[in-house]
Formats: C-alpha cells, structure tokens, sequence
C-alpha cells in the first residue's frame, strides 16, 4: 500500500471511462472470446487427436484459457482502466494460487514417474484397473506383446 | 458474495440507531465496540474450557489411568473418573482446536481487531457493521458444532490436524468439519471487512506509515487470512465429502477402517497435509502477528520512547507473512513428502528468523536506555519479548530437517508451540487486555492484583513448559496417552507431575484475573480518556466511546509513538495535537 | 464513503474506488484461493491418476461443455452491457440487459442440471459407502455384483405371485451373470496366482459396461507409467474388442446396464470413483457460485437500475466475470484434457 497523502474524495462512479470506445469493444471482446474457445475447442475433433500429440494440445487450451481469462478481467472486469491498486490485489493473488498448484505437483502429481521415485510395486496393487500381474505368468506372453500392438 | 453488494449499499444508508432496545443495542448490535466486547467474552469461556481440557491432559501424563479429581467423577463417572485412551485422545484434540479456532485468533482478530481498527484509524465504525456483526454471529454455529461434537461418540480423535484417513474413522468429525467451516467463513467475513476498513476509513493525515503497529499486525493477519483460509475451507468441504458422500479425495487406496467396506479410493492423503498446512501455517502468524503490534504499542508506551525502527518493524511483519505462506511443507518432513521440496521449505523456514529477529531487536532497541514503567501491561509485554525468544529459537531446531526428524512429534514441538503462543500471544492478550480495559470500560484494573496474576503466571507457565524442552530431547512422544508404557520414559514421570501442578497452579491463578476483570467493570477507578498517557487515537476518544467513537473529527498529524518529544512540555505528543505554528511551546489540546 | 452515506467523518481513502468495490476485489481473491485449492486438488489426483475414464466413459459430452462455455461468456458480456446501461441512466435497458443475463444464468444452470442427470441415470456418483462406480475389477466388485443380482432375485422371487414371463427372463439374465460371477470368483479361488479370474472379471465388467476409450491408459502406458505386466492384460482385453470394431466400423457395444436399464449392476471405469469426486466438486462448487449470482440478480430486477445503482451492478457484475472466469478453466480442465 502507498503512502498516499492525498485527500481524495471517493466520486460516485470513480472511473470516467465512458470514453473507452462504447460497448463496440465488449462486442470485439465477445467475438475473439468466442472464437478462442472454439480453438480449444478444435483438439475435440478426432481429426485434431489424430495429428497432434496431446501435451501440444493441452498446453494450446492452457494458453487459450489464460488469454481468455486477461481479456475478461482486462476489459469486462476493467481492470485496463483502474489504477495502479489493481496490481497490489491481483499479482500476490495469481502469485500465490499458482504457487500452491505448482508445490502440489512435485510431491503428488508426479507420483507415478517423476524421475527418481515411480509408482512403487505395492502400490500398483492397489492402483485402479492397470493391475500388477505376477511375472511368471507373463513372462511368455509379454514376449509376444510390443507396445504398438496395444494400439 | 450477495451479502457483501448488500452489505455495501444497503446498510451504509441507514444510521446507526442510538436508542435501540436492548437487544439491537447488546445482542444484535452492529456497534464495532459491542461486537468485540462479546468476541472477548465468548472467547474467554472458551479459554477456560479450553484450559480445563488441557489439566485433563496434564492429570493423565503425571497420574496415568488414576481417577482424576472433581472433574472425573464428572465428566467420567463410568470410569470412576478414570480417562480412556479415547478420551485422552479427544481432551488433546478438543484443547487445540478450542485453543487455535475459539480463543487464540478469534480473540486477536475479533475481539481487539473489532474493538480497536476503527477508533486506532479515526473511523466511527467498520466499512460494514452488518458484515461484522454476521461475522460474530457465524461464530455460534460453530460454537455449537464444537460443542457437540464432544458428544458424539468419544468426540473428535484425530489431532487438530484431523489428519485423513484417521479422521475419517470418526463420526464426530463432521461436527468438528462443520465448525471449522462456520470459523472460515467468519474470519473471512472479519478480514475482507478490515481490510477494506484501514484501507479506505482513516482520518486525514492519518497515512499507511502513521499506522500503530497494532494496525499494522490486523492488517496483514487479515490478508493472511483471506488469502489461506480459503484453501483450507475448500480442504475442509472435501474431507466432509469424504466422510459423508463418499468421495475419496483423501482416501488412499485400498484403504477400509474398521472392517468396514473398503471406500473408492484414489485419493491421496498427503494432499490433506499440503492443503491444510498451506492454511495452517499462516495461521501460526495470524495467532502472533497482531500480538507483536500489540506488544510494541506497550512497549513503546511505557518506555516513553519512539518505538526503534517503525518502518522496519512493518517491513518485517510483511516479511514473515510473505514468507509464512511459502514454508507450509516444514510441517511434512517426516510425512513421505519429496523430499526435494523439504529442502526448499527448510531454507525458506529458516528466512523467517530473519525478519523475526529484526523484531525483536527492534523492541530491545525500544526499552534501551528507557526509563520504564512496569505496569502490568509493560510486565505482560516484556514477558511477551522474552519468551518470544525462546519459542522462536526452539522453532529454528524444528526447520532444520535432520534435527525435525528426532523430535518430530515428541515434546520439543510442544513446548515450541506452547512457549509461542501460550507463553507469547495469551500473555500478549493478557497485557492487551490491562492496557485497553479502561477504553473498552472506562475504568481502570487493579494494578498490584494485575502484578500478582503477572508474577504468578510468569513463574507457573515457565514451570509447566520450559521442561516440556527437556522432555522432547529424550524423545518423550507426544499424543500418547501413556508414554510410562515404554521404560525409556519412567524415569520422567516425576518431571511431568511437577509440570501438571504447575498447570494447575496457573489455571487457579487466572481466577485473580478474572476477579480483577469483573470487579473493575463495575467499581474500578474511572479512567479519563488516556489514562496511560499514550499517543495514539483511540485515547484521544472518551472511554468508553460512544457511538460514532469521536466526538470531534481526528486530524493526524504524526505517527503514534512521539514519546519524549523536544517539541512539547509533555513526554508524549498525541497524534491529533497539531504542530506548534508561531508559538515555540504547543499545550496539548487533549 | 459509500455513495448515499452521510459520512460522520472524512477519511482519506486509500483507493479511489467506493468500499463495496475495494471489498469486492478483497472477496474475489478470497475466491481465487477457494478455486485454487479445488482445481489444484483435480490436478493433483487426475495426474497422479493410474487410471482416468474418457469424457464418454463418464457420458460426459464436449459439445454440451462447450455450449454452456458460449452461454456464459454471453452473459458476460449481457452483464456488462448492463452496467454501461446503468451508468447512462438508462435504467430500463439496464433491466433488460440484466434480465437476459439472469435467463442465460438459468439457461446455464439447465444444461449442467442435464449433464448431471446423463451421469446420474448410470450411476456415476460418488455415494456412501459405496457408489455404483467400481475403481478395478476384484473381488470387491465381484461381491458388489453379487449382492446386486441377489437383490434383484429376491425381489422378483419373494412376490408372492405367480412368476411371470418377463419376470422369467429377468430371472435368466439374473442367472447368467451371477454363473459368470460363480466363475470368476471360482478362478481365482482356485488359482490365485493366475491373472485368469481377474481376466474372467474383467470380462463381465465390460459386459456390464463396455469401455469406450482407453486412450488414457495407453498414454500412461506410453509415457512408461505402467508396468509391461499389466499392459499383457490390457492387451488380452483389447483384442476382441478391436475384432469386432473391424467387423462393424460404428458398433458401439451395448453394455448389460443399458440393455436391461433395470439390472443397475455395479460398474467398472477405471479411475472412475475418483473423476465423479473430482467432477462434482469443481462443477457443484462453480454451480453453487452461479445460483449465488442469479439470487443476487433476481433480487436486482425488482430495483430501478438508475446511474445511483450502477455501483451495485458493477460489483454483481464483477463477481459474475469472476464465475465466469473460473469455468474459462474448468472447461477444457474437465472436458478437453
Ligand atoms: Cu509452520
């Protein structure tokens, strides 16, 4: 928070911001939000799944999302048009939700393979259908298996 | 959400009434006075609950399985007075989560927060009386959920922490997840209202960097508290979905309890511990932060002098609640956590002794070379720096992992957490309350009976956890209802009695305290408006002030701790006075 | 301060904006916390998921998904239009504006309250102790069917009237699957060490419920996640299942649950069990925030939305931009990904 000495007086509507272009704005605003979303929307089509690996496609939506997300806090939420504060709320706001997600990842989300500790065997047990079989009977038959043949 | 809009342009409209009946007026009041007035009364029943639960703990540790005096026969006739494990378990958990969730942070945050914000700051009331007053009365609903989960089975079992899967064995639970909800979504009502309440409701003059620390620590314990508490309220939601509707967000597989059928599943436990850390830990600094500002506004108060380093001492009370919500995983170090992020918490744990120390140095600086007044706040105050010391060392063992990895759950923590916020912020409060007694009553509290609760204190509370240290070392282990099962530990046995009678002998002593407080109510000495000759507004108000709190429009015209200074006769300088003009020597107009 | 207050005293205000609004951004970032937690939850235990069902494993559709996506940004931007309404005095455009952006709301809410019920109508949904949705195909699934099938005889049975013709092939089915079970359930008694009774169930799983997709699953197994011995079973699975689509290119296979709406047998999807947790949370919680906004809405059309209340349509508006914001996320989050 700064050290203001101002006495401002709060108004009754603090942004004059009827100059900011009129509603043909929210109308633009409308148009390309549309249009993202049909661009995330594309890696539905089996053609898309065919062509492009997922991890490409999830970060596409990912960007799309954030896009769409700066364009309706930019101009529906007006934060382009307000003060410096909106920083002061925003940032350590952002910061911090993707702060926690991020620490979430490494000791969770990766569980499975993250490098140096995989899914333990005992776990496989337990874990949902994919089960451990015991080798010995598998042996032979995973001989006769690549991994192309699962497809 | 639709609370907040109508709160906002609803409720400023109409002013508040001032012949109300008693209910409007007492009860229902929208006063930010009354409000914190009936914080602090509900939250000292709940400390005196809270403290009978914790002799039930100390009685099992120094008499295991004997039949504990009057209260047994009480409470556990059909055990001849006797504590189960169960129960010992439940007294445990029930003395923390009374301790953190009734007494420790509604006291801080509603109580003195209420009470004080608007009369330090130069505003007649919260932004929004009516938020504030639901943010009181969501209180009852948890108060009720806490209390009746005493009663369902052998109550809540699980720790505080309400760890999952163990959490999810008990019945009970629900009725401690529901209270915990109502407690969220309080404080997050009592927060966003301060907020809004400092940044935008201060008199003329009266600028960020003009703050009394006490501001300065309600204003970041609110921003801790908006920005965590949410998390653990979605933690929450999801573990009550796990006990009640079948989720499994914290449910490993292959999990079943008691023979029961094996529940879905997939779940990870561990995200409990993360989601309820990342609240857990700000929280530490919710439960200390606005005692440090408390403690300095004493401080600086009775030693006549400037406090040492404002602008310091508000970085750092910045610092260590930026840092608080990066350091969550210290809890987790035994817990299966990665341990790469164990590394990364440990050091950022570590950089929290730095901005703590800059404070206590600073208060050091503050009484340096002062000619101090021990009144009894002064005395609450000084014990507050000085026992702040030792729980803030003891806490740097605990960031250090390969130390945490031995005295993990033993006794060592306990005494760290005790001596932090038993020994520091209750003894804060205690302080708070002789300082501020005359505003909150216009009458003052016995001083020498103040002293002797004091002294009594001091010495008991030292007696009851500074061996709890000596303890934790040998790896006496907490949360067990009978450590003497293991012969390594009965050679301690003498050691916690003396401890337990210690407990006993502090919770007596606080009936002096609470003769004193309500003796003064009615038939303390009058208080004039600034009995303690400080600076700061809120003595610059009648005592107790009215509605509206000022009977004049505060003008500020310098920070709060101009003590001693050459501009004036006085050796205070109240922040309305204004500077001298053409005359060389101002009288103080108040 | 705010607007029609006469202020005791003058303050100086930090912000130059009024105190519902400065409170309003305090309780929005409150709410990003809230989200935060819940989508950092889904993120966690989807990628940390063995196993996750396709969107139409679960009858989840993408086009639907993507509609209400419309349907709300519609209504972000009827509610902005609101408030530049309000702001020039136009208090009845205002209303209008106001009115269509509470119908989208409904609208919204009615498409999500379909979506729900093509979940529930098959049983996906987390329930205590246990829902219809089973994780894996073992001998917990196995009692479940069990117990379901005698359930279902004892009903039919137990009449007391005379048994009739439908109820006679019921009773068929009833026995068929419950001889299939007997199997199972025999096999791995007998050989426990032998993946052949878990085949055998995983067969009646798919039965009962055939999989649509196991796109999910051969990604793990891509990325080395699953271990080769359990891929040989996945491929044992996979084979008749890749025959039959060679025969017929579009023969979505029927499952016993759909064929016999009234069996209601326990399920298998694997990974099931944790995306209902994780689907009902984010979208009950997100649901819950838009019935907020429509209450918060109603109670404003019975108002004259004049310039003096353009304060209120802002911070109603700014919180709907904020519900609107989180489903920018949880739509590809839930659908798409
Ligand atoms: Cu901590």
């Amino acid at each position: 928070m700064s050290d203001r000495d101002q006495h401002s007086e709060v108004g009754h509507d603090s942004h004059e911001h009827i100059a900011h272009g009129g509603n043909g704005k929210y109308i633009a605003v409308f148009i390309a939000l549309c249009l993202l979303t049909m661009g995330s929307f594309l890696t539905y089509f089996p053609f898309w799944r065919e062509h492009v690996p997922y991890q490409a496609s999830r970060a596409l939506m990912l960007a799309i999302s954030c896009t769409k997300a700066m364009l309706v806090i930019m101009f529906f939420m007006h934060l382009l048009w307000e003060a410096n504060w909106k920083w002061v709320l925003t940032i350590p706001a952002t910061f911090m939700s993707v702060f926690l997600m991020l620490m979430l990842v490494p000791d969770i989300g990766w569980r499975i393979n993250n490098g140096y500790a995989r899914y333990s065997e005992e776990r496989w047990v337990y874990a949902a259908n994919p089960q451990k079989i015991e080798s010995s009977d598998v042996k032979a038959a995973e001989k006769d298996l690549s991994r192309e043949d699962t497809h | 959400m639709s609370t907040i809009t109508a709160d906002a342009h609803v409720h400023s409209h109409d002013d508040h009434t001032h012949a109300g009946s008693f209910l409007s007026t007492y009860v229902f009041s929208r006063d930010h006075k009354i409000i914190g007035i009936q914080f602090l009364f509900s939250t000292l029943i709940w400390f005196l609950i809270g403290g009978l639960l914790a002799l039930g703990i100390r009685w099992q540790l120094a008499y295991p399985w004997s039949s504990m005096p009057i209260l047994g026969k009480l409470v556990y006739s059909a055990e001849g007075g006797q504590i189960a494990p169960e129960a010992y378990t439940m007294l445990f958990t029930m003395h923390a989560t009374v301790m953190i969730f009734l007494v420790i942070i509604p006291i801080l945050a509603g109580a003195f927060g209420n009470f004080l914000i608007p009369l330090m700051i130069g505003a007649d009331d919260m932004a929004f009386p009516t938020l504030n007053m639901l943010s009181y009365w969501f209180m009852w609903p948890a108060f009720f959920a806490f209390g009746a989960s005493f009663f369902v089975g052998t109550g809540p079992a699980s720790g505080w922490t309400s760890y999952p899967p163990l959490s999810l064995t008990s019945e009970a639970q629900m009725f401690w997840l529901i209270g915990l909800t109502f407690v969220g979504v309080s404080s997050m009502m009592g927060s966003v209202n301060y907020l809004t309440t400092i940044i935008q409701m201060r008199a003329p003059g009266m600028t960020m960097f003009r703050l009394p620390m006490t501001i300065w620590g309600m204003f970041i314990t609110a921003i801790l508290q908006a920005f965590a508490l949410p998390v653990l309220t979605a933690a929450g939601f999801m573990q009550l979905m796990d006990l009640k509707l079948g989720t499994g967000f914290f449910i490993p597989e292959g999990w079943s309890a008691s023979n029961s059928l094996r529940a879905s599943g997939g779940g990870q436990p561990l995200l409990w511990q993360h989601l309820f850390w990342f609240y857990s830990h700000p929280a530490v600094y919710i439960m200390i932060l606005p005692a440090m500002g408390m403690v300095s506004d004493m401080l600086s108060c009775f030693a006549r002098k400037p406090l040492f380093g404002y602008k310091p001492m508000v970085y750092s009370i910045a610092g260590i609640a930026g840092l608080g919500f990066i350091v969550w995983g210290h809890h987790m170090f035994v817990s299966g956590m990665n341990p790469v992020l164990g590394m990364t918490f440990m050091v950022a744990t570590m950089f929290i002794a730095l901005p703590s120390a800059i404070k206590t140095f600073n208060w050091l600086g503050t009484i340096w070379g002062s000619k101090i007044q021990f009144t009894t706040p002064m005395l609450f105050a000084l014990s507050f720096v000085s026992m702040f010391i030792i729980g803030g060392l003891s806490g740097i063992f605990m960031a250090a992992t390969p130390v945490d990895i031995f005295i993990h759950d033993t006794y060592f923590i306990v005494a760290h957490f005790h001596y932090v916020l038993f020994a520091g912020t209750a003894m804060a409060v205690f302080g708070a309350i002789y300082f501020w007694f005359p505003k909150m009553f216009g009458r003052m509290m016995n001083e020498r009976w103040g002293k002797v609760h004091f002294f009594l204190t001091f010495i008991f509370l030292n007696g009851v956890f500074y061996p709890m240290h000596i303890l934790g070392w040998v790896g006496f282990p907490r949360r067990l209802a009978d450590p003497y099962h293991y012969e390594t530990f009965r050679h301690l046995l003498p050691l916690n009695q003396f401890m337990t009678w210690c407990a006993i002998l502090m919770v007596t002593t606080q009936i002096i305290f609470a003769i004193n407080f309500f003796y003064s109510i009615f038939f303390g000495p009058k208080a004039g408006r600034n009995p303690w000759r400080a600076n700061s507004l809120e003595w610059q108000a009648p005592s107790p002030p009215g509605h509206g709190n000022f009977d004049f429009q505060p003008i500020i015209y310098r920070g709060p701790y101009e003590y001693g200074s050459p501009e004036v006769d006085e050796d205070y300088y109240p922040q309305t006075t204004p500077p001298p003009t053409d005359r060389p020597l101002a009288v103080p107009a108040h | 301060m705010s607007d029609s207050h006469a202020p005791k005293f003058s303050y100086q205000p930090a912000l130059p904006i009024p105190n519902g609004k400065t409170c309003l951004w305090l309780f929005l970032s409150t709410e990003i916390m809230f989200f935060a937690g819940l989508i950092g939850t889904y993120i966690v235990l989807r990628f940390g998921a063995v196993a996750w069902p396709a969107p139409h494993d679960v009858h989840l559709s993408e086009p639907i998904g993507a509609f209400n996506t419309f349907v709300l940004i519609c209504s972000s931007v009827t509610v902005v239009l609101a408030l530049e309404a309000a702001k020039l005095n136009q208090a009845s455009k205002a209303k209008g504006w106001l009115l269509l952006t509470f119908l989208l709301g409904c609208v919204f809410l009615g498409v999500k309250l379909y979506e729900y019920n093509a979940k529930f109508s098959h049983g996906i949904y987390p329930v205590r102790p246990h829902g219809l949705v089973y994780d894996k195909a073992d001998i917990h699934y196995a009692a479940a069917v069990r117990k379901r099938l005698n359930d279902l005889k004892t009903d039919l049975t137990n009449t007391g009237a005379a048994v009739t013709p439908d109820d006679q092939a019921r009773i068929t089915v009833i026995d068929d699957v419950m001889r299939q079970v007997d199997e199972a359930e025999a096999a791995i008694r007998n050989e426990p060490d032998s993946p052949a009774g878990v085949i055998k169930l995983m067969e009646l799983a798919y039965q009962i419920y055939p999989p649509h997709d196991h796109g999910t699953v051969l990604q793990a197994a891509e990325a080395g996640a699953v271990p080769p011995a359990a891929l040989v079973k996945f491929a044992a699975l996979e084979q008749p299942v890749a025959g039959e689509a060679a025969n017929s290119q579009n023969a979505e296979r029927e499952g016993l649950n759909e064929k016999y709406p009234w069996l209601r047998l326990p399920i298998m999807i694997p990974g099931g069990p944790m995306w209902a947790s994780t689907y009902f949370l984010l979208t009950g919680f997100h649901a819950l925030h838009v019935l907020v906004g429509l209450i918060v809405f109603a109670l404003l059309l019975f108002k004259t939305l004049d310039r003096s209340r353009a304060n209120v349509v802002e911070n109603i508006g700014l919180y709907w931009h904020f519900v609107d914001l989180v489903w920018i996320f949880l739509f590809p989050l839930l659908y798409l990904f």
